[in-house]
C-alpha cells in the first residue's frame, strides 16, 4: 500500500507522461485521480509511509480528517480540471499539472516538517511551467517571478525547520503556534503561499499569465495548502483573524477596477482566502470546520469561473472585460455555468458559499469579534460586486461586443456542468459536506435568520449596482494596469538600483577627470622648471652656490640647537 | 452517444440563450429592476415581521443588513472608482516583462465564430 498511496499515484502518471503518446497522455490525467480517489478512501486513519532518513523519521501519511478533506478536495479539483484540459495536447502542462496536483496532496498529507518542505518546492518548481507553458517573453519573465517568490517561501520555510528542530528536537508537522524564531519563519513561508496582505502580488500577476487550463489548475492548490498548513500549525493564532479580516477587505477595491477577468479572479481568491485565515484565526471548532469548508466550496466555485472566464479566452482571444458584452447569445451553457459560480461565491442561500462562509461569519460574532464580524459582512458584500456581478455582467451582458463566439467545446461544457452540480448539490445538502469536516459540530445554515439576513445583504447590494450603473457612477471597463504592491520590486526599487548606479558611475567620471586635469597642470609646471631656461636647467654660478650650500648648514646647525 | 449529447447542450444552449434575450428589451430590464426594488421592499419589511436572530451589536436593529449592504456596495465602488484615478497606468506599463502588454498567443485557442450567427450578419 505504501506505494500506492495518492501522491505517489501522481508522480507514476507524471512519469508515464513523458513516455506515451497524446490519447494515453488526456487518458492518463483523468485516470490518476480516479485512482488516487480509491486510494484514498483506502487509506487507514492514522501515520503510514514512514521512512527513516539520515535520522529523521519521515512520515509520508498522515491521515485524519482534517487532512482527508483536504485531500478529498484536490483529488476532485484534479479530476475536473483534467476534463476542462480534454483538447491539451501538451507534454509539458500534462506532467507539471500531474507532478504539481500530487506534490500539494503529499504537502497535505505530510507529517512531518521535511516531508512538507520537499513538497513545498515540488509545488513551486512544477507549478511555474504551467505558467512558461504560454511560450511568450512575458510569460517566461512572469513564471521567474513567481518562482523566486515560491523558491522564497519554500527557503525560509526550510530555515524555519532548522531553528524549530535545533529548538525542540522534533520535526512533526503538528500545532506550533507563533512562539520563537523558528515558528515565525515557517508561518511567514506559510503566509506567502497564503498571499497574506503584502506577500500577495505574485498570485495576481502570475494565475492571469498561465495558460487557458493552467490558471483553473493553479487556482486550486498552492493557496489551499498553505490555509491546510496554517490550520494545522497555527489555529487560533489571534493574529490571523485580522490577517485575515485585512485580506477579504483590500482585494476588492483592486477587483473592482480591474479589467482582465482572470486577474479579477486571483483577487477575488485573495479575498476568499481571507475568510479562511479569520476561520484559523478563530480557531475553535466551528471556525476550523469553517475553514475546511470554505475551502472545499470555494475550489469548486473558484474553479468554475476560471474555467468559464478561461472558456471565453479560448473562444475569443481575450479575457478583458472592456472587449467582452452580449456573450449569451452565442455561449449560453457558459453563462449559466458562471452564474452559478457567481451565486456560490457570493453566497446566495442553496449555493456552496452560503453554507460554508455563514460558519466563519458565526464564529467570528460567537467569539465577540465584531469588528472582524462587520468586516465579513462588509466584504461578503464586496464579493458580490467583483465575482457575483462583474465577472458575468461584463462578459456575458452589458453593451454588446459584437463577438459571436461559438459554445466552448464540447469537454469543457461538462467539466463546467459537473463543477455547477457540484457547487447547487452541496449548497442544497450541506449536511454531505458537513459530515466531512474534521470536527462534529452541528450547525444548521438555513434557518430563517440567516437566509433573510443573506437575502437582505445581497438583494440590497444589488440594488445599489442597478442604482450606481443608472446614475452612471459606476467605473466603465478600461483597459490598463493598476499599479500593486509589486510595483515597488518591478518598478521603484529597479528604478533607484539604477539612479544610484548612475549616479554613482558620473561621480567616478567627474573625480577621474578633475584628478586628471589636475595631474596634468602639475606636469606642465614641472616640464616648464625642467625646459631649456627653466629654473632647475639653467647654469649656476659658484657665488651662488655656496650661498646655498651656507643656507644649508646653517639650516642642519639650527635643528640640532633646537633639539 | 458523444455526439447525441452534445447535439441536445447544443439544443439546450440555444433555449437558454432564448430565455436571457429579455436583457436586450429595455422594458423589460425596467420590470426587472421594479421586481428588484419590490423583492428588497419586501425583505425590508420583513425584518418587522420575523425576529432575526442576533449575535453581534446592532444586528438585531431593523434594516441591519439592507443598509450595510447598499451602503458597503456603493463605498467599494466609490473607493475603488477613487483608487483607480491613483493607480491606473496605460498596458505597456511593464513592457514586455508583462503580459498586460501582449495578446494571447492564438496558436494555442481555438477562436470560433458562431456560424449560425454569421449567417444572421450575412442576411
Amino acid at each position: 500500500m505504501t506505494w500506492l498511496i495518492p501522491p505517489l499515484l501522481f508522480f507514476y502518471g507524471a512519469f508515464l507522461c513523458l513516455i506515451v503518446g497524446r490519447t494515453q497522455r488526456t487518458l492518463i490525467t483523468l485516470l490518476v485521480p480516479t485512482v488516487a480517489l480509491v486510494s484514498l478512501l483506502l487509506l487507514p486513519m492514522g501515520n503510514m509511509a514512514q521512512v527513516q532518513f539520515l535520522g529523521f523519521e519521515l512520515i509520508f501519511v498522515r491521515l485524519d480528517k482534517l487532512a482527508f478533506v483536504f485531500s478529498l478536495i484536490f483529488i476532485i479539483a484534479a479530476f475536473l480540471a483534467a476534463i476542462y484540459a480534454w483538447h491539451v495536447n501538451d507534454k509539458v502542462q500534462q506532467v507539471s499539472t500531474l507532478l504539481y496536483a500530487g506534490a500539494a496532496l503529499g504537502g497535505v498529507l505530510a507529517g512531518d516538517l521535511i516531508t512538507l518542505f520537499l513538497y513545498w518546492e515540488i509545488t513551486a518548481v512544477a507549478s511555474v511551467f504551467l505558467i512558461w507553458a504560454r511560450r511568450t517573453p512575458a510569460a517566461y519573465a512572469t513564471g521567474m517571478r513567481y518562482l523566486l517568490i515560491q523558491v522564497g517561501s519554500g527557503v525560509l520555510l526550510l530555515a524555519g525547520l532548522l531553528v524549530h528542530y535545533n529548538d525542540t528536537g522534533s520535526i512533526l508537522f503538528e500545532h506550533l503556534g507563533l512562539v520563537s524564531t523558528g515558528t515565525l519563519l515557517i508561518f511567514l513561508a506559510f503566509g506567502i503561499k497564503c498571499a497574506f496582505p503584502l506577500m500577495h502580488n505574485w498570485l495576481q500577476d502570475a494565475y492571469p499569465a498561465a495558460t487557458v487550463t493552467g490558471t483553473v489548475v493553479l487556482s486550486s492548490f498552492t493557496t489551499k495548502m498553505a490555509v491546510y498548513a496554517l490550520a494545522r500549525s497555527y489555529a487560533g493564532e489571534e493574529i490571523l483573524i485580522y490577517i485575515g479580516a485585512i485580506m477579504t477587505l483590500f482585494p476588492i477595491f483592486f477587483a473592482e477596477i480591474e479589467n482582465d477577468l482572470r486577474k479579477v479572479l486571483a483577487y477575488s481568491l485573495n479575498n476568499q482566502l481571507g475568510f479562511m485565515v479569520v476561520g484559523v484565526g478563530i480557531g475553535t471548532e466551528l471556525a476550523l470546520n469553517g475553514t475546511a469548508a470554505h475551502a472545499f466550496c470555494h475550489i469548486l466555485y473558484k474553479s468554475l469561473l476560471f474555467m468559464s472566464v478561461g472558456a471565453v479566452l479560448y473562444r475569443t482571444g481575450t479575457s478583458k472585460a472592456s472587449e467582452l458584452g452580449g456573450l449569451y447569445k452565442t455561449m449560453p451553457i457558459t453563462m449559466v455555468c458562471c452564474l452559478v459560480g457567481a451565486a456560490s461565491i457570493s453566497a446566495f442561500p442553496l449555493f456552496s458559499g452560503f453554507i460554508s462562509k455563514s460558519l466563519i461569519l458565526d464564529a467570528s460574532a460567537k467569539n465577540g469579534y465584531y469588528l472582524v464580524w462587520f468586516a465579513l459582512v462588509v466584504a461578503s458584500a464586496g464579493v458580490l460586486s467583483h465575482s457575483g456581478i462583474k465577472i458575468p455582467y461584463f462578459t456575458f451582458f452589458a453593451h454588446d461586443s459584437g463577438r459571436r463566439p461559438a459554445e466552448a467545446p464540447i469537454h469543457m461544457r461538462i467539466a463546467m456542468i459537473i463543477t455547477a452540480a457540484l457547487c447547487v448539490i452541496i449548497g442544497v445538502f450541506p449536511s454531505l459536506l458537513y459530515q466531512l469536516l474534521p470536527y462534529d459540530v452541528e450547525y444548521k445554515p438555513y434557518t430563517t435568520s440567516h437566509v433573510l439576513a443573506q437575502m437582505q445583504l445581497l438583494c440590497f447590494a444589488l440594488l445599489a449596482f442597478v442604482f450606481l450603473m443608472r446614475k452612471g457612477i459606476h467605473p466603465p471597463e478600461v483597459r490598463g494596469v493598476n499599479l500593486d504592491s509589486d510595483w515597488v520590486y518591478r518598478k521603484a526599487l529597479p528604478a533607484t538600483i539604477l539612479a544610484w548606479a548612475a549616479s554613482a558611475t558620473s561621480f567616478v567620471n567627474k573625480t577621474r577627470s578633475s584628478l586628471q586635469a589636475q595631474t596634468s597642470d602639475w606636469l606642465f609646471s614641472i616640464r616648464r622648471l625642467a625646459a631649456p631656461g627653466g629654473l632647475l636647467a639653467k647654469g649656476w654660478g659658484v657665488n651662488s652656490m655656496v650661498f646655498v650650500v651656507t643656507l644649508l648648514l646653517l639650516l642642519v646647525l639650527f635643528l640640532n640647537l633646537s633639539n | 452517444m458523444a455526439r447525441s449529447s452534445g447535439v441536445s447542450l447544443e439544443m439546450n444552449g440555444k433555449k437558454i440563450a432564448a430565455a436571457f434575450a429579455w436583457v436586450e428589451s429595455p422594458t423589460a430590464v425596467n420590470m426587472a429592476i421594479r421586481i428588484l426594488v419590490g423583492l428588497c421592499g419586501l425583505l425590508f419589511l420583513l425584518d418587522f415581521i420575523i425576529h432575526r436572530h442576533a449575535y453581534a451589536p446592532g444586528e438585531g436593529m431593523w434594516g441591519f443588513y439592507a443598509f450595510t449592504g447598499f451602503i458597503a456596495f456603493a463605498l467599494i465602488v466609490l473607493g475603488a472608482k477613487q483608487l483607480r484615478s491613483w493607480i491606473l497606468r496605460d498596458e505597456s506599463y511593464y513592457g514586455a516583462q508583462s503580459v498586460d502588454s501582449e495578446e494571447y498567443p492564438v496558436s494555442q485557442l481555438d477562436i470560433q465564430n458562431d456560424p449560425s450567427h454569421e449567417q444572421e450578419k450575412a442576411q
